[in-house]
C-alpha cells in the first residue's frame, strides 16, 4: 500500500537512509529540512529508488514552520500516514565536558529534538487520526547507556524516549502508534563525532558484533519503513535499536 | 556543616527531605518560572545555581528540581500552550543541578538526583513529566560516566511523589505502601545510594516507588 510520509532532517545520514527506503517501497516522501539543494538531491534519490521525492522547507523549532510543512503535504497528497522526527543539533556530534556546558547553550538541543518531537505530534496529529498512521522519534544509545562528552545531546534523546513512551499511551486510542529508533549507521554526524573525538571510533568497532558500522539506506531505512508500515501495526511505545547488537542495554 | 546536601526546588512537597536526611539544603526557586520566555528562566536558573557554594565539600549531594506546582493531567496535544515551555526550562533546571551537585560533592562521593515520576503504565496525561525524568536518567548515566574517574558515584532514586493517578490503571503496585511517603520510603533508598553500602552502584535508577515500575 502506497504511504505519504514526512521524515525531518533527511538531506543525510539515517534520515536519508529512511526516505530512500521509503521510495523503495513506491511511498511519495517530504523531505523536510532547511537546505534546499540538499533536501532536492534527496528527494531526486527517492525518485530513483520508485518513491515519490519532494523537498519541504522546515525549520523543526518553529511551530508555523511545521505547521506549513505538513498542511504543504496534506493539501497535495490528501493525506499524511506517517511522521519521522530525525533532525538534531548541529551540536550534537560535538564533544563537551558536561561541568561547561552553559544552560543557554541546550536551546538548540532541545529545541530541535524534544520541542520538534511536541510540535509534529500536536501538528500533524489530525492527519494521522484519518490515517491511523504512526509517528518515530529517532533516538540514540546515548540516551540509552549515557555518554559522558555527549550529555545534552544524550538528555534530549532521552527526552525522546518519554515522549515516546506517554504518546503511544495518549495518542493509541486514536489509532496513531508512536515509536522511537536507535540507530547506529554512518552518517555525516557520526564521521564529524569521529574527528573530534577520535577514541569513540574505537569504542564502537570495539564492541560492534557485526564487526561493521552499519548503513543508514541498507540497515537502518528499512526498519524505520517497517515502523511505518502496517507490519507493524502492533508495535507501540518501542524503542527499536538498529545498531547491529552494539548497545549491551536494550 | 552535615556532610550530605540537599539541593532542591521550593517545592513543599520536598520539604521534609533534607530533615529525614539530616542534611543542609540549599533551594532553588523555581516559583513562577514556569509561565517564563527560555531566556529569562534560564538567566533566573543561572543566578540560582550561582548561589550553591559549589567547593566539593560534601560526601553526597542530593539535587531534586521538582516543579513548584504539579501541572494538570492533559495529553499532550492538547495540554495548554503554556505546558510545554515549562517542560524545556525543567531541563535546564535538573542540568544546572546536577552541575551544581558534582562541583559541591567531594572525591569519592555521591549525587543522587531525586526524580518524580509517573509509571511506565501512567505515561498517558503525564507526557512532559515522563520526558523529563527520561532525559534526567540518560543524563545520570552520562554523569556518572564523566564523574568516575574520582569515584564519583551518580544515581537516580524516582518516587510517584504527587503523581498518583486516578484512576490507578490495573495491575495495582505490589506494595500496600504505594505511593510511598518522602521521609521513608524516599528517604530511605537516597541513604542506601549515599552510603558505602552502595559503593559498587553507579549509573543506576532505584525505583521507590512501591513496585509500580516493574
Amino acid at each position: 500500500m502506497s504511504r505519504v510520509v514526512l521524515i525531518t532532517g533527511a538531506t543525510g545520514g539515517v534520515g536519508r537512509g529512511a526516505a530512500i527506503a521509503c521510495g523503495e517501497a513506491g511511498w511519495t516522501v517530504y523531505i523536510a529540512a532547511r537546505r534546499a539543494t540538499e533536501g532536492n538531491a534527496v528527494a531526486a534519490e527517492v525518485d530513483t529508488a520508485g518513491g515519490r521525492g519532494r523537498f519541504v522547507e522546515c525549520d523543526v523549532t518553529d511551530e508555523e514552520s511545521v505547521r506549513r510543512a505538513v498542511q504543504l503535504a496534506v493539501d497535495v497528497e490528501g493525506e499524511l500516514h506517517g511522521v519521522v522526527h530525525n533532525s538534531t543539533s548541529g551540536r550534537s556530534a560535538v564533544p563537551v565536558d558536561f561541568r561547561d556546558v552553559a544552560l543557554a547553550d541546550l536551546a538548540e538541543h532541545i529545541g530541535v529534538s524534544a520541542r520538534g518531537a511536541y510540535l509534529f505530534a500536536r501538528i500533524a496529529l489530525p492527519y494521522l487520526v484519518k490515517t491511523s498512521g504512526s509517528l518515530v522519534l529517532m533516538t540514540s544509545e546515548a540516551a540509552i547507556e549515557g555518554k559522558p562528552r555527549q550529555a545534552p545531546y544524550a538528555m534530549v534523546k532521552g527526552a525522546q524516549r518519554g515522549l515516546a513512551r506517554a504518546l503511544a499511551r495518549e495518542l493509541g486510542p486514536l489509532g496513531v502508534r508512536v515509536n522511537a529508533v536507535a540507530p547506529l549507521a554512518t552518517s555525516p554526524a557520526l564521521e564529524r563525532a569521529f574527528e573530534l573525538d577520535p577514541p569513540m571510533k574505537a569504542r564502537l568497532f570495539g564492541r560492534q558484533p557485526l564487526r561493521r558500522m552499519g548503513d543508514a539506506v541498507r540497515d537502518v531505512g528499512p526498519a524505520i519503513r517497517f515502523l511505518l508500515s502496517d507490519d507493524a501495526r502492533y508495535v507501540n511505545g518501542h524503542t527499536l535499536v538498529i545498531d547491529g547488537g552494539s548497545c549491551p542495554l536494550t | 556543616m552535615n556532610d550530605v546536601l540537599v539541593l532542591c526546588s521550593d517545592a513543599p512537597a520536598l520539604a521534609p527531605l533534607a530533615g529525614a536526611l539530616d542534611a543542609d539544603v540549599a533551594v532553588i526557586g523555581l516559583s513562577g518560572i514556569a509561565t517564563a520566555k527560555w531566556d529569562d528562566g534560564v538567566a533566573r536558573l543561572e543566578t540560582e545555581f550561582a548561589r550553591v557554594a559549589g567547593n566539593a565539600s560534601y560526601g553526597a549531594v542530593v539535587a531534586a528540581m521538582w516543579p513548584t506546582v504539579v501541572a494538570t493531567r492533559a495529553t499532550l496535544t492538547d495540554a495548554a500552550e503554556h505546558v510545554w515551555p515549562a517542560g524545556e526550562l525543567a531541563l535546564a533546571a535538573w542540568y544546572g543541578a546536577l552541575q551544581a551537585a558534582v562541583r559541591s560533592v567531594r572525591d569519592g562521593g555521591a549525587v543522587v538526583a531525586l526524580i518524580e515520576r509517573p509509571g511506565p503504565i501512567d505515561a498517558g496525561g503525564r507526557a512532559i513529566e515522563t520526558m523529563v525524568c527520561d532525559a534526567i536518567e540518560a543524563l545520570v548515566r552520562c554523569v556518572a560516566r564523566a564523574e568516575g574517574g574520582r569515584n564519583v558515584r551518580v544515581n537516580c532514586v524516582s518516587t510517584v511523589g504527587r503523581l498518583v493517578p486516578e484512576p490507578l490503571i490495573a495491575p495495582a503496585p505490589p506494595l500496600s505502601s504505594y505511593p510511598g511517603e518522602m521521609v521513608t520510603e524516599v528517604a530511605g533508598a537516597i541513604r542506601m545510594l549515599v552510603s558505602s553500602d552502595a559503593s559498587g552502584c553507579t549509573g543506576q535508577v532505584v525505583n521507590a516507588d512501591c513496585g509500580r515500575v516493574m
